[in-house]
């Protein structure tokens, strides 16, 4: 947090470098969350951008209650969320047979994915199955799992409720194992 | 903002095998006995291995590009702005100047008499009324952008 403070002092001083710095320390973060949430190389690399200018815009207005990367975080979800919804694209669905216990009636206990699977095609099959997820799942993935953020800074950047972070985390996480077990029903 | 999920067992015990896969990968360890943790294990893995956009190299280089960029246009639209003002008080003291000079004379030597002579340099008023129009444009621009920070100048 006390760098965070520096860095955000210097920046508001217009320290020469200090922005630049806060840029390329965040830079990754941002661009994860945004293209998992929209799913498009160029609408990435213009809303990653457009997150920075208003971080800069905006940075009078930060007041250290979260880290500056919640904080930014926030930002990049906020933008890359109005862009879906811009396009009319979902930004979050219900599965079918999610809220009752039959989804986990199909999921084998003693399965081990990695010996169905051989490596380059169990990653193959991961990338497709996250790829079909909704967009808000996909980012709770791989801010968790990918950036491993906790799940009070995730609903922090999502602003939602930790409880529905954690039900959405664990619905697409059975998901994947069950389509990926699935996969393998087809495989073999 | 903590509110728990409303689970029953087997959603816990589900959530439960997920995050023991997760401290798994995350102390090292490979194997247990527990299925159902071991394939979430192995998809987690998958997950943290697969191909993953990342910036290009020039990003930063672009978005700080990107932000220089901005700030010179809202430098120049609160100069344009500043301007159109200031043609706006030229063309009205062209046209109604002298009424209104002569009637603001008139004005103020009846109310204020002797002092009045204090008040009525052109000049003054001059200085005045361009002062009101660039602070009125300024707040015009806030108003137009109140999620700019102006740059100094």
């Amino acid at each position: 947090m006390d760098d965070d403070r520096s860095l955000v002092e210097a920046t508001l001083a217009r320290a020469p470098g200090a922005f630049e710095r806060l840029l390329r320390q965040h830079q990754k973060l941002v661009w994860h969350l945004v293209e998992r949430l929209v799913r498009h190389p160029e609408d990435t690399r213009e809303l990653s951008q457009e997150v920075f200018l208003r971080v800069y815009q905006k940075l009078e207005q930060y007041r250290f209650e979260s880290s500056l990367a919640t904080w930014i975080g926030r930002i990049a979800f906020s933008v890359a969320t109005r862009h879906l919804q811009r396009k009319r694209l979902p930004l979050d669905e219900s599965f079918a047979g999610d809220d009752d216990d039959d989804g986990l009636d199909q999921i084998s206990d003693g399965f081990d994915l990695a010996e169905a699977f051989a490596d380059a095609e169990l990653m193959t099959c991961v990338a497709r199955e996250l790829d079909a997820l909704p967009p808000m799942q996909r980012a709770l993935i791989s801010l968790y799992h990918l950036d491993e953020l906790g799940i009070g800074e995730i609903a922090s950047i999502t602003g939602q409720p930790e409880g529905t972070v954690k039900n959405s985390l664990f619905r697409a996480r059975r998901r994947l194992r069950e389509r990926l077990e699935q996969a393998m029903g087809v495989h073999a | 903002m903590s509110t728990e999920p409303n689970w029953n067992s087997a959603q816990i015990a589900e959530w439960e095998a997920q995050e023991g896969a997760v401290e798994r990968l995350r102390q090292g360890v490979r194997k247990g006995e527990d299925g159902r943790v071991d394939a979430y294990q192995s998809l987690f893995q998958a997950i943290a291995a697969a191909p993953r956009s990342e910036p290009p190299a020039d990003f930063a280089e672009l978005a700080l590009r990107a932000v220089r960029e901005a700030q010179v246009d809202e430098y120049i639209e609160r100069w344009l702005m500043r301007l159109a003002g200031l043609v706006a008080l030229v063309g009205v003291a062209v046209f109604a100047g002298p009424a209104l000079w002569s009637s603001l004379n008139v004005g103020m030597a009846t109310t204020l008499g002797p002092a009045a002579g204090a008040l009525s340099s052109p000049l003054l008023w001059a200085v005045v009324a361009a002062g009101a129009t660039a602070a009125g444009c300024d707040a015009g621009y806030r108003l137009r952008h109140p999620e700019h920070r102006l740059a100094p100048g």
